[in-house]
């Protein structure tokens, strides 16, 4: 039987499984359930925001055994056909004792390993880029080639394209089939460019329904990882089984998952992790993925670089990572801009506490939260992925240290961040050279983290 | 009567709409004035709602429970204010556009806005530009707020701007946008009334756009 067969099992039971509608799911079945875990293991209250690298590992295991009850207890609900996909307990074992504890992409010199890693892991995590920032057209091969400039880079991932040819590039219309063929193709230059034709890529940033899934399988030939994305935690609907099945036919790797926030259906940072776990545990019986993404956002400001999200990000992932073999991609969402001190400050923070907290891969950066249109340069990527990588190995109680060292610089700003500036603002787009004004904050941001106890490697292109 | 008051504030922060029923037969029994119930209890419950939100005691569905509670009781009263001006601060017809399956933000921002004085219809997501004309017709509303998590999405914003100002609507309704990647230029550009960054933003804007007096200054759900 092929993977891609076994899906019509998670189809049937969307179709017959239980009734519930959306709202009594989001509203009183997902809060009540996961408040009545959260007791039952006596895990309220349990944040610490005075460390926000979690350092007690036998609390960590506590969090796990609750998040697996809870994706035992609640499931996925569908919402396209408003029934739970229920996964007992019998089948989520038998399932993570199968879960993928690695994937390979990538060709010849750019051949990379995504593997299972645990806390204080000294192997590096991988690093995907850049993270879905909106570009003008005429800026997506430089920026792209730019940051695919350093090899900390391992796996492409493309920033993401509002028009196709100057049209808009509108949502759930053909223009998005469009978009996948058009966004693979100026991937390929930009890798040529860069020197980096075999990278493996993530699929596409540009299209966010199946059709530009499918249609980016039409250029990239090799096995790549898709971007199975579920409308929020502990849910799936139509168009992410529709992008598993397609990939799992191709030959491809299913990334599933959704962020889940504090402040939101799930409660507070115990409650969060909680269902991080869950949603972690859930993306292999119901989606086969090979990796599985559930980050935790702080909805009060819409990141997860403060102290709650961090601590709860960084607990939920330690459980994970320290009770099953699964591949986990979650992501450092900073809110402030390029070219500012505070875009370093979040990302020494938010990467430092995920690399040694067991995380196995990311995919970045997010600058501005990717709220602002061409906000997005090489050096955002090379800097966090240097800061992932170097971090590994760290004990937990010395990532505490540096975070809590850091996060005072930046922590009363997060409401209102800086913007910063655009590519074309510190970057000469023609020759990718960058300002005086960028190069030297982002060198000295370098010997910041590395006077912190961060051993930062080389980019390989100005440091 | 500040007992009273006391208890209806109790009811709105821990969402308890049976009880809120009851208070308000109370009020109108003993001919209290609606406005400063609302006022004086409601929003204290609402304050206290916000406060918790704030710092971590109280989440998304408590705010929407309480915001229904607030909804109960200004439903009840309204009938009573004779010569007053309507409890509601306006009617609002909200969803996310056609193409984005993205809640939670959406959610966030109706909450707030109902628990804020407005009368609210959410749509949900995914709703395309003719669902929002004919649902803003059918409601007689105020007010259409779009959010959108998607920059391929907010082209609908677009078209919905363009749609009212074709078939001459336009000024039948205020438009207010938001979402991840929108901004005041999007909005500006598009031909929006108004954009708001966050759930507190789009209550203040609202109640702008509106130009009516305000029911209360409590802003909770930043």
């Amino acid at each position: 039987m092929t993977t891609s067969v076994k899906v019509l099992k998670t189809l049937d039971k969307a179709r017959t499984g239980e009734r519930c509608t959306e709202k009594q799911w989001d509203y009183e079945i997902v809060p009540k359930t996961i408040a009545e875990i959260v007791k039952k293991y006596n895990l309220e209250k349990t944040c610490d925001v005075n460390n926000p690298v979690n350092t007690d590992m036998e609390l960590a295991d506590r969090f796990y055994q609750a998040g697996f009850e809870a994706a035992t207890r609640l499931g996925l609900l569908c919402t396209d056909t408003e029934t739970i996909i229920k996964v007992d307990e019998e089948e989520l074992l038998v399932n993570l004792k199968k879960v993928p504890a690695y994937l390979t992409l990538g060709e010849g010199d750019e051949k990379c390993t995504i593997s299972t890693r645990t806390p204080s892991d000294g192997k590096p995590p991988k690093y995907g880029s850049p993270l879905s920032i909106q570009m003008n057209e005429e800026y997506y091969v430089p920026v792209a080639q730019g940051i695919l400039s350093s090899r900390l880079i391992d796996i492409h991932e493309g920033p993401s394209l509002d028009t196709v040819m100057g049209s808009p590039l509108l949502a759930h219309s053909p223009y998005e089939t469009f978009a996948g063929f058009y966004e693979a193709r100026l991937r390929r230059e930009a890798q040529w460019r860069a020197g980096r034709v075999g990278i493996g890529n993530m699929l596409v940033a540009s299209s966010s329904t199946e059709y530009g899934n499918l249609a980016a399988f039409g250029i990239f030939s090799k096995p790549q990882i898709a971007l199975c994305l579920i409308p929020s935690a502990l849910k799936t609907n139509y168009p992410t089984l529709h992008k598993v099945v397609q990939t799992l036919e191709f030959g491809g790797y299913v990334e599933s998952g959704s962020p889940t926030m504090i402040g939101g259906y799930t409660g507070g940072p115990e409650g969060c992790a909680v269902a991080s776990i869950a949603t972690d545990l859930l993306q292999y019986p119901v989606h086969f993925a090979h990796m599985s993404g559930a980050p935790t956002y702080d909805l009060r400001y819409a990141g997860n670089c403060g102290r709650h999200a961090v601590w709860s990000q960084t607990i939920a992932s330690q459980a994970t990572s320290r009770n099953t073999n699964i591949v986990m991609l979650k992501t450092i969402n900073q809110v402030s801009g390029p070219c500012t001190e505070m875009f370093f400050y979040e990302s020494i923070v938010g990467f430092v506490a995920a690399s040694v907290s067991g995380l196995e891969f990311t995919i970045g950066p997010r600058s501005g939260g990717g709220k602002y249109k061409n906000h997005l340069t090489p050096f955002e990527a090379w800097y966090t992925s240097a800061v992932f990588k170097g971090a590994a190995g760290l004990s937990a109680e010395k990532a505490n240290e540096i975070v809590k060292e850091v996060l005072p610089k930046f922590e009363n700003e997060l409401r209102n961040p800086p913007k910063g500036k655009s590519f074309p603002e510190c970057f000469n787009v023609q020759t990718l050279e960058p300002s005086k004004e960028y190069l030297d904050l982002y060198l000295k941001m370098r010997k910041y983290a590395e006077d912190l106890g961060v051993p930062m490697p080389p980019d390989g292109v100005v440091s | 009567m500040s007992d009273l008051l006391s208890r209806i504030s109790d009811a709105v922060r821990w969402g308890r709409k049976d009880e809120i029923e009851k208070l308000a037969e109370e009020v109108i029994a003993n001919n209290i004035d609606p406005i400063e119930v609302i006022q004086k209890g409601g929003v204290a419950g609402l304050d206290s709602l916000g406060q918790a939100f704030e710092e971590l005691e109280a989440f998304l569905p408590e705010l929407m429970m309480g915001g229904e509670t607030m909804k109960i009781l200004i439903d009840k009263l309204s009938p009573h204010m004779e010569n007053q001006k309507s409890a509601f601060a306006g009617k609002v017809v909200i969803g996310t556009v056609k193409g984005d399956l993205h809640d939670i933000g959406k959610n966030l921002v109706a909450t707030t806005l109902s628990v804020n004085g407005f009368n609210v219809v959410d749509l949900g997501v995914d709703v395309s530009t003719n669902k929002f004309i004919e649902l803003a017709t059918q409601n007689d509303a105020d007010i259409i707020a779009m959010s959108s998590l998607l920059t391929t999405s907010a082209y609908y914003m677009e078209e919905l701007v363009t749609r009212l100002v074709k078939e001459d609507m336009r000024s039948k309704f205020k438009v207010i946008v938001g979402g991840g990647p929108i901004d005041p230029n999007w909005a500006k550009t598009i031909g929006a009334d108004a954009y708001a960054r966050t759930a507190v933003g789009a209550v203040k804007t609202c109640k702008e756009l509106m130009k009516i007096e305000k029911i209360s200054e409590t802003l909770i759900g930043d």
